[in-house]
């Protein structure tokens, strides 16, 4: 072996510590650089390959009006899909561990060409009652292989064919990256788990949703600008054409419902006809009613006026005859007064006699009886009977004569008379055949008559209750009808259905902006710490470099065995660490993510690009400085090499000058110090070192402050609401204040207020930012405005135009205050009044006049409400159940369990920068240590005098390091003030759009950051004591190194 | 009892395979206020022997007892007190602290033990008052020795071991540092070890131990020690 080869290689023994250095600080920043930086290709990577692997679909379209399998084929084969399927899905009741849950119910079919669950556990469902449980169902949950599970839900008939199911196994969905599993507005509103069961047993009759794979999908990353190109795209060509797919849908839904309404119409259609046919009948007989009534009224006709005839004639007679009976009964009546006076003598004719004589008379006129009758009776009745006898017999003979004549023509003409009166009398007792005939006639119409009636009665109950099926139907059709007319299609591309798998790509982006920052850094640090060590070895060898250019050697070899013990110490050192970087890192931080995505099946990779960049990096920055520092030194002579290099010379510092002060300083102080400017470029690199190190600590903890204490800071620091609770589109003001009163009603909610919560765009100097416009009667009973200028609270609500925006909005907008804001959606432009604090999302306030006058209408969308502290889980889902329960409610849900996810989000972060931390720490140590050694190591014979001296160990080490501390503390001070930028531009960097960390540092950070590296400074010191301990006093005196 | 005796005094470095016996069955006794010197070839294992003497090594065998203390069973703290309060040494390169001025460079050791004299008295002594605040670099080779003897009698320890003083020197600085230190012996009853290889100064010497093969070669008392003006070599 080559002499000078073999004495590099025992050189590396000798200074095994400095070698180590070298090497465990190029390793750890190469296995920091590669792992962090190689991390977030390698977790999109496993994502990209899962949502492959289960071919996550692209596109997916839900319809209210469901759709069947002609409508599902017609969208699938449209442009650019290149496969689909529909399924039907259910939110539904099961018994969880503390009451009822609810659970996402997806239907599974091994002809689904999407969507492919992965199986952690036991098989899918291959027969129906067989059901493939979620493998991360939340807490409230404990599914194993082989439990029942029961699903219980409204009409539960229409969604399911069988309810009880046996658990066979359990997977995760590539639907969800995350453990949360979405809100749905039955129940409490939060979904516990999913589970998939067999497609037969769902009875709905039409898909409830479509899942569709995008051509050109699957060929690009899911976290780009072109996938997202690409589905959004696909998402337009299907909204571009939904009035056609709903208005098909329409048809068949009427169609259909048609089909199963048939057989009633046709029997209605019969039972019309039937009743048509009777009608008819009904019509003719009735006709022929009539006809018979008017034949028998005209025979009654005949029949009456014959009657009236004989009736008439039977009268006259009648007549006749009474008159003859009086005439007749005259005659009585003048036989009477004949006989009574036939002795008496009157002079004066009685009143009453003269009227019956009179009447008489008119009687005898009336019939023609020639006769003065009266006369001849008053003379008869007048004359004295003894005087006039004659004369009176005379007129008796007159008057019987009369009588006599009177009575025998009267009775003639009465027999004949009453024998007339008796044959029409006969004649009208005895009608006769006919009219018999007409009697039996008339009975039987009216008979006939009762029957029509009650034969129309009939029809007419017939066709009432056809019309009443007829507008049972029509009815039927006019629901079906207003009820699909509002239908809609929600088209929603992955990031929309499953954002979660958006948040995945933002998080690695994270990291990796990280990344972009910190190892840079690393990397800077540790070169520094590289070049000392290289400059330090080159000048301990100093003389032995003379020697061998005395003996001949070149320049080139002498420089070449230093080049070589830094290739050694940094090839060694870089491979490692990118070995170790790529195969630990990427890893660490997948298990950090792990925990709340669900993404399984990462692997290792290795980028040997980056890892050739990485390590090329380390091992460059080494031979570098070896180079540059030995090509200086050896360009003196070997003569001025070989002799010991004088020592370096004490100078008087500037403190010195101070005298009252410099008098004061302790003596070992006053050697410190001067020991510190002597030593400048160790001091320079110490503080330097420490510096960084102390500064990407602070920006460690800084990120840790910012980003865990975002959460808080929104939750418990802005906003004052506990929950939110989201309303219908179609929900009626009665029914709003019913929501109202029924969350009032529930004593832990203390205030619930109406508001308006509506996503608008607003286009600002910088670029166009969407934030929720939010309008209330009372905005601080939802947030609290706090300036962030002034750090005042604003006024409860903006004056009327003006509004109030919250502080990351107006950052990247470019907004401020006094500005106009002119909304894209909106009719007017408002002025801001002020920016509040604000970290989630972004928001623009204002009073719902001014929102009603910028955007036309004005309409409560949301209800905040605030409980009284914060009510148990199993209490806040009661509450919400019960909310939810009203009509017209959409969703309701505590923040503390929305943000459940978010907080498990942090966490991981938190994760990250813990790791940050251990590194940054790692780094830090070897860091003060390599320092230590070259401290002691360049002054080994002045402490080893200062030993001969009789100096306690103690003391020794206080010597050298008071001189650390002093260096340290600079360090630790300028580390601070740098880290405080350094925070600032890293958190810049790790935020997205929606999220404004917490900005500034808390004073723990500072702590924090300057605690840990005061334990590694004192970690160092010890470090530096054993060292010292081991100085051979003997050995170090011997001669000038 | 002398002052300072060693007894069957053994030193052992183990190399590997090979054991380097650099002091071998050492025995000798020096009295108070006496200056010594010791000497022998290079790698005879003078060094060795006062490195022991002075406690900045530990012997494997045997005992040395230094104004009745035995300082082979010190511990490590006792050992630093030891050459805390009873020792100034005086190394061949002077090994002062090059950050600290001459004067700074005796007050480092006088303040760390108890009945310390003035340094400026004594680096007045040495004859260096002209250049108490001169750094070490802008002196002379004598002047560092001389800096480096005040440092180690400012100490006013019971013994002042010397490992080649003048090695580094040419004669008449030399023969300067040699009186200085004689003047220890002499005026100030210092007792003084000198290591040398050189044999002309033997004669100034109130006793000479004499180191063959890491073995007493010889011991040899002088009644009439020369005065070191008068030594030539
Ligand atoms: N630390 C050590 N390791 C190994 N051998 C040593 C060590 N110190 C001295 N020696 C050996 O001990 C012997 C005596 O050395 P030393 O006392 O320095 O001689 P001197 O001072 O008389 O020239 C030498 O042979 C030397 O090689
Ligand atoms: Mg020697």
């Amino acid at each position: 072996m080559n002499r000078l080869t073999l004495n590099t290689l025992r050189g590396l023994g000798a200074s095994f510590g400095r070698f180590a250095a070298i090497m465990a600080i190029t390793a750890i920043s190469c296995a920091f650089y590669s792992g962090v930086k190689g991390c977030s290709p390698l977790l999109k990577g496993a994502a990209w390959k899962y949502f492959e692997d289960t071919s996550l679909a692209d596109v997916r379209v839900v319809s209210t009006l469901g759709f069947s399998d002609e409508d599902a084929a017609e969208i699938i084969k449209g442009e650019p899909f290149y496969t689909g399927y529909g399924c039907y899905s259910a939110d539904l009741f099961t018994e969880g561990d503390r009451g009822q849950v609810t659970v996402h119910v997806m239907s599974y079919s091994p002809a689904y060409s999407l969507n492919t669950p992965f199986l952690t556990e036991g098989r899918l469902p291959s027969a129906s009652g067989e059901l493939l449980m979620d493998a991360k169902q939340s807490e409230d949950l404990s599914l194993s292989v082989g439990d029942k599970v029961v699903f219980t839900a409204e009409d539960i008939e229409d969604k399911l064919a069988v309810t009880e199911f046996t658990v066979v196994g359990k997977a995760l969905s590539p639907l969800y990256t995350t453990d949360n599993r979405g809100v749905t507005n039955v129940g409490n509103g939060e979904i516990a788990a999913f589970a998939y069961i067999p497609e037969e047993d769902f009875s709905f009759d039409a898909f409830t949703e479509i899942y569709l794979g995008v051509k050109g999908g699957k060929t690009c990353t899911p976290f780009g600008d072109d996938y997202d190109f690409i589905s959004q795209s696909a998402v337009r060509s299907i909204e571009t054409r939904e009035e056609e797919f709903l208005e098909s849908r329409r048809e068949s839904i009427r169609n259909e419902a048609l089909d199963e309404m048939s057989e009633e119409v046709e029997k209605l259609e019969d039972a019309q006809r039937e009743l048509d046919i009777n009608r008819h009948k009904y019509e003719d007989s009735k006709e022929e009613l009539r006809d018979s009534e008017e034949l028998l009224k005209k025979q009654e006709e005949t029949v009456s006026v014959a009657g009236e005839e004989a009736l008439k004639t039977l009268e006259a007679l009648n007549t006749s005859y009474n008159d003859l009976a009086e005439l007749a009964s005259t005659c009585g009546e003048i036989d009477a007064w004949l006989t009574a006076y036939e002795g008496v003598s009157l002079t004066v004719l009685p009143q009453d006699m003269r009227d019956s004589f009179t009447r008489i008379q008119t009687i005898y006129d009336k019939n023609n009886v020639a006769a003065n009758i009266g006369e001849q009776l008053s003379f008869y009745v007048l004359n004295d009977p003894v005087t006039q006898a004659e004369e009176k017999a005379a007129a008796k003979a007159a008057v019987s004569a009369v009588n006599e004549q009177v009575r025998s023509a009267s009775s003639s003409t009465m027999a004949q008379l009453s024998s007339q009166i008796d044959a029409i009398n006969d004649k009208m007792a005895n009608p006769g055949q006919d009219y018999e005939k007409l009697v039996a006639a008339k009975e039987e119409i009216a008979e006939a008559k009762k029957e029509l009636k009650k034969a129309g009665r009939k029809l007419k109950e017939a066709q009432l209750e056809i019309d009443e099926g007829r507008a049972e139907i029509d009815k039927v059709l006019d629901e079906l009808e207003e009820e699909i007319k509002g239908g809609r299609l929600y088209v929603t591309a992955r990031k929309d259905f499953n954002p979660d798998c958006m948040t995945y790509g933002l998080d690695c982006d994270r990291v990796d902006s990280i990344a972009d920052v910190f190892p840079v850094f690393f990397v800077l640090l540790s070169a520094l710490v590289c070049w000392s060590a290289m400059t330090r070895l080159v000048e301990q060898k100093r003389s032995e470099a003379g020697t061998l250019k005395a003996l001949g050697y070149s320049d080139a070899s002498v420089i070449a065995q230093y080049v070589l013990y830094a290739l050694a110490a940094s090839v060694i050192g870089s491979v490692a660490g990118v070995l170790a970087g790529f195969k630990f890192l990427p890893r660490i931080i997948y298990e950090c993510y792990t925990t709340m995505y669900n993404i399984p099946g990462f692997t290792d990779g290795f980028d040997p690009k980056l890892a050739g960049i990485c390590a090329g990096c380390a091992i460059l920055c080494n031979v570098v400085s070896v180079l540059v520092t030995s090509a200086g030194e050896l360009r003196s002579s070997p003569a001025s090499l070989i002799r010991p290099r004088p020592p370096r010379s004490g100078k008087r510092i500037l403190l010195e000058r101070i005298a009252p002060l410099w008098k004061r300083t302790p003596f070992l102080t006053k050697v410190s110090l001067r020991n510190l400017l002597r030593y400048k470029s160790r001091f320079f690199v110490s503080v330097l070192g420490v510096c960084g190190c102390t500064a990407l600590l602070l920006t460690a903890f800084g990120l840790k402050y910012a980003i865990s204490g975002v959460l808080d800071a929104q939750f418990k620091g802005v906003d004052r609401y506990s929950g939110i609770c989201t309303l219908d589109e179609e929900i009626s003001d009665e029914e709003i204040e019913k929501v109202i009163s029924t969350a009032k009603d529930i004593p832990e909610i203390t205030d619930v207020i109406p508001a308006v919560r509506v996503l608008h765009g607003i286009p600002g100097r910088k670029r166009t930012v969407n934030a929720y416009f939010t309008a209330a009667e009372d905005i601080s009973a939802i947030v609290a405005l706090t300036d962030r200028d002034t750090g005042k609270e604003l006024p409860c609500v903006p004056p009327e135009n003006e509004c109030y925006i919250t502080e990351k909005l107006s950052i990247l907008t470019g907004i401020k205050k006094g500005d106009m804001i002119t909304p894209i959606e909106g009719f007017g432009a408002l002025k801001v009044a002020g920016v509040t604090k604000n970290h989630i999302e972004h928001f623009v306030y204002l009073s719902p006049e001014s929102y009603k006058r910028v955007f036309g209408s004005c309409r409560t969308d949301t209800l905040y409400f605030s409980a009284d502290g914060l009510p148990k889980k199993a209490r806040r889902s009661e509450i919400t159940s019960a909310v939810i329960s009203c009509e017209g409610v959409t969703s309701a849900i505590f923040m503390e369990d929305g943000v459940s996810n978010f907080y498990s989000l942090f966490k991981s972060l938190d994760a990250i920068i813990l790791m940050i931390i251990l590194f940054v720490a790692a780094l830090t140590l070897v860091i003060l240590l390599n320092l230590a050694d070259i401290n002691i190591s360049e002054r080994t014979r002045e402490l080893a005098s200062i030993k001969v001296l009789g100096f306690y160990d103690k003391e020794l080490s206080s010597y050298v390091f008071r001189e650390n501390i002093i260096s340290a503390a600079l360090g630790i001070a300028s580390g601070l003030i740098l880290g405080i930028f350094l925070e600032s531009f890293v958190i810049v960097t790790a935020e997205t759009d929606a999220v404004m960390f917490l900005r500034g540092l808390a004073p723990w950070c500072f702590g924090a950051a300057a605690a840990v590296m005061v334990i590694f400074v004192l970690a160092a010191d010890i470090f530096i004591k054993i060292r010292l301990m081991g100085i051979d006093m003997a050995q170090s005196m011997k001669a000038v190194e | 009892m002398s002052y300072v005796s060693l007894k069957n005094v053994c030193k052992r470095y183990k190399m590997g395979e090979i054991t380097i016996t650099a002091a071998d069955d050492i025995s000798f006794e020096i009295e108070k206020g006496e200056f010594v010197a010791i000497t022998g070839e290079s790698g005879a294992g003078k060094t060795t022997v006062l490195n022991l003497l002075g406690g900045m090594d530990t012997c494997d065998d045997g005992k040395i007892t230094v104004d009745g203390r035995d300082i082979t069973s010190l511990s490590r703290k006792g050992l630093t007190e030891y050459r805390r309060h009873d020792i100034g040494f005086v190394f061949q390169f002077y090994n002062l602290v090059p950050n600290l001025t001459a004067l700074e460079n005796v007050e480092l050791a006088a303040q760390i033990c108890r009945d310390s004299l003035d340094p400026a008295s004594v680096l007045e002594k040495v004859g260096l008052s002209h250049r108490m605040n001169n750094f070490p670099a802008q002196l002379s080779g004598g002047e560092q020795q001389r800096v480096s003897i005040a440092r180690a009698i400012a100490k006013s320890p019971k013994l002042l071991l010397c490992d080649e003083p003048t090695g580094a020197l040419d004669y008449n600085t030399g023969k300067t540092i040699l009186g200085l230190l004689q003047d220890c012996s002499r005026k100030r009853g210092m007792t003084v070890v000198v290591i040398t290889h050189n044999q002309a100064i033997t004669p100034m010497a109130d006793r000479i131990i004499r180191l063959k093969n890491s073995r007493v070669n010889r011991i040899a008392l002088n009644p009439h020690p020369t005065d070191v003006n008068d030594i030539e070599w």
